[in-house]
Order: C-alpha cells, then sequence, then structure tokens
C-alpha cells in the first residue's frame, strides 16, 4: 500500500477513498500550519530545493489519502512528520550508509561555553566581546549550524533536527521516528555534545588570530 | 480514547507490529544543591519537557551555583536565537498555493 505511485491528478486518492469524503477545510485547519516546518525538514533531508518541495507535496498526499484515519485534535504535527520520515525512507534516502565510526567517550557537558571561556581566559583569543554566547552567534551562522547536524552520525541527526530546529516535543520525535521516548532522550544528548564538539572547529578560523579579528568585525543581524 | 501511535503505524506501514511504550512518568525533586542532578536534566530544561517541581529544583540551583547558571543561560541562549534564524525559512508561495490547490480540486 505504501508503495503505490501518486498521480498527481488525483487518480490514487479517488481510488483508496471512495466512500469517505474528506472536508478539505477541515483538512487545511489541521494541516496546513505545519506546512513551513515540514518544508524546513523536507530541505534538510533532502538538500535540494526541488525534491524537498516534491517531498512535502508527497507529504500532504498521503495525509490527505489516509486523513480517515487521523482522529482530529490528536498531533497532527507529529503525524505529518511521521509520514514525511517514512516517504523519505522509502523514496529518497541514499543507499550508502555513512561508514565513520564516532568514539563516544569523555563526551563531554557545556562544550562549546568551555572552549570559549577557556579560551577567552587564556588570553589566547581576542574576543570582541566577553559573553561566549555573543561570541558564538556572531561566528556562526544558521547554515553552518544546519550543515553541521546534517554531518551527525545517521542515529542522531534527524532527533537532534527535530528536538533542536523544529522544536518538536519529544513525544511527538518519538511519535515520528517510531522510536521509544527513552532513546530520544539519549540521542539528544549524545547528539547535542557531539554537535557542539563539530562547532567549535567552526569558530576557530574567525578566532585564530589577533591580526584577523580586524577583518573578521562585520557586523550582521 | 484511541491511541495515537496505532494510528501512526497504520498510516505508515500497515504489516508492522505496533510498538507502544508508556513511559512513566514520575516528578522527582532531587538535591538541588547537586551539579551533576541539574546538569543531568539539562536538555529536558531547555525543551519544556521537565514537571513543574523538577524544574523548580533546577532553578533553585541555578539560583546557588553560578557556574551552572552561565551554561545554562548559554545553552537557553543559543537555542533560542537558533529556533528564531530557522523561522525564518517559510515554504515559498508558490508551495503553498499548489498545496491548497490540490486539495481544493479533490475535496
Amino acid at each position: 500500500m505504501t508503495d503505490e505511485t501518486i498521480e498527481p491528478g488525483g487518480s490514487a486518492l479517488d481510488e483508496a477513498t471512495p466512500s469517505r469524503h474528506v472536508d478539505p477545510a477541515l483538512f487545511e485547519r489541521e494541516m496546513s500550519p505545519h506546512l513551513d516546518s515540514l518544508y524546513r525538514n523536507a530541505l534538510r533531508l533532502t538538500g535540494d530545493a526541488n525534491d524537498a518541495e516534491d517531498l512535502v507535496q508527497e507529504t500532504y498526499l498521503r495525509a490527505y489519502r489516509f486523513f480517515h484515519q487521523y482522529e482530529v485534535g490528536t498531533n497532527a504535527k507529529a503525524w505529518l512528520f511521521r509520514i514525511m520520515n517514512t516517504v523519505f525512507l522509502n523514496d529518497y534516502r541514499k543507499k550508502s550508509r555513512q561508514a565513520e565510526t564516532i568514539s563516544y567517550d569523555g563526551l563531554e557537558d557545556f562544550y562549546l561555553y568551555n572552549r570559549v571561556a577557556e579560551d577567552a581566559m587564556s588570553g589566547e583569543q581576542a574576543y570582541n566581546t566577553s559573553n561566549p554566547l555573543d561570541v558564538v552567534l556572531e561566528k556562526l551562522d544558521i547554515q553552518a549550524i544546519e550543515a553541521a547536524i546534517s554531518r551527525l552520525p545517521d542515529e542522531f541527526k534527524d532527533t537532534v533536527a527535530l528536538a533542536t530546529l523544529e522544536g518538536l516535543a519529544y513525544q511527538e520525535i518519538a511519535d515520528a521516528l517510531r522510536i521509544p521516548i527513552g532513546t530520544v532522550r539519549s540521542r539528544l544528548s549524545r547528539g547535542r555534545k557531539l554537535l557542539q564538539k563539530a562547532l567549535w572547529p567552526l569558530l576557530a578560523p574567525a578566532a585564530s588570530s589577533k591580526d584577523s579579528h580586524f577583518e573578521n568585525a562585520d557586523v550582521s543581524d | 480514547m484511541q491511541d495515537s501511535s496505532k494510528l501512526l503505524n497504520e498510516v505508515a506501514t500497515p504489516d508492522e507490529e505496533v510498538v507502544v511504550e508508556l513511559s512513566a512518568q514520575t516528578v522527582e525533586t532531587f538535591d538541588y544543591y547537586s551539579c551533576e542532578e541539574a546538569i543531568k536534566r539539562l536538555n529536558d530544561y531547555l525543551d519544556h519537557e521537565l514537571q513543574p517541581d523538577e524544574r523548580s529544583d533546577v532553578l533553585k540551583h541555578l539560583q546557588i551555583c553560578k557556574p551552572c547558571l552561565e551554561r545554562f543561560h548559554f545553552e537557553e541562549g543559543l537555542l533560542q536565537s537558533l529556533r528564531v534564524r530557522v523561522a525564518r525559512v517559510t515554504a515559498p508561495g508558490h508551495l503553498r498555493a499548489r498545496i491548497a490547490d490540490m486539495f481544493r480540486q479533490n475535496g
């Protein structure tokens, strides 16, 4: 059933739900608030704007077809993310998995904060500001952070993205990815630590020498 | 009340076994002098997953522990800033229109 091709003209819809009428207004009310979030997730998953649009469209088509199975008032966001994830796994995911193994030993809490604070204290770097948060926000743009998330091992990538970027609740993530909520917590904990470790070197070029401090003094946002 | 995770299974993979996990939601309070106990709850705190009593204990710890306060605020600030910037990306108008049209046709 999940392998049916979906015709843009809607013939698959007619086939699937001959006697069930979906109220379009109700569907739109329940489902369209999540379009932006779903679109960003699709961009993250496919890495391409056109593929992302196709993935969003296919997700909504499938949601429409199975709308009779959705209980109005329950968590539409988790339901839609679940569908998107399934569609993506079936249709888009590349066959090669990451071969890299990561050592999970010594994953530090507050890795970024500690590195920035250490640097500031040791006098190694001449930061414009004494606030570690400002240092990080100045040097890291959102694209760099999203790219770093997409480079995380498969195991952590989705959980970290859904919690950190899209603000899904843990139970919503558990439902969307079909994993236990305890697994959400442990993947998030390790994943975010790995992310911070990955972000630190991205700060380094900007903070690399006292001379370049002036070159990088562009103020954005 | 219907089991929503069961519904999700039916949509995505009708043949798969339904696995329902019931997480025990116990409200614990902890020794708020302990950094370790507070840090254990960092992500839950950041993502607003803590029960009120636990959240209150984390806040009590932050009141008495400046190093943790600075680090928790850093994490909070980073996350908030991230989400603000992320939310600037929205679905393109033509996609929104295309989806709206799709369902008006089939309604």
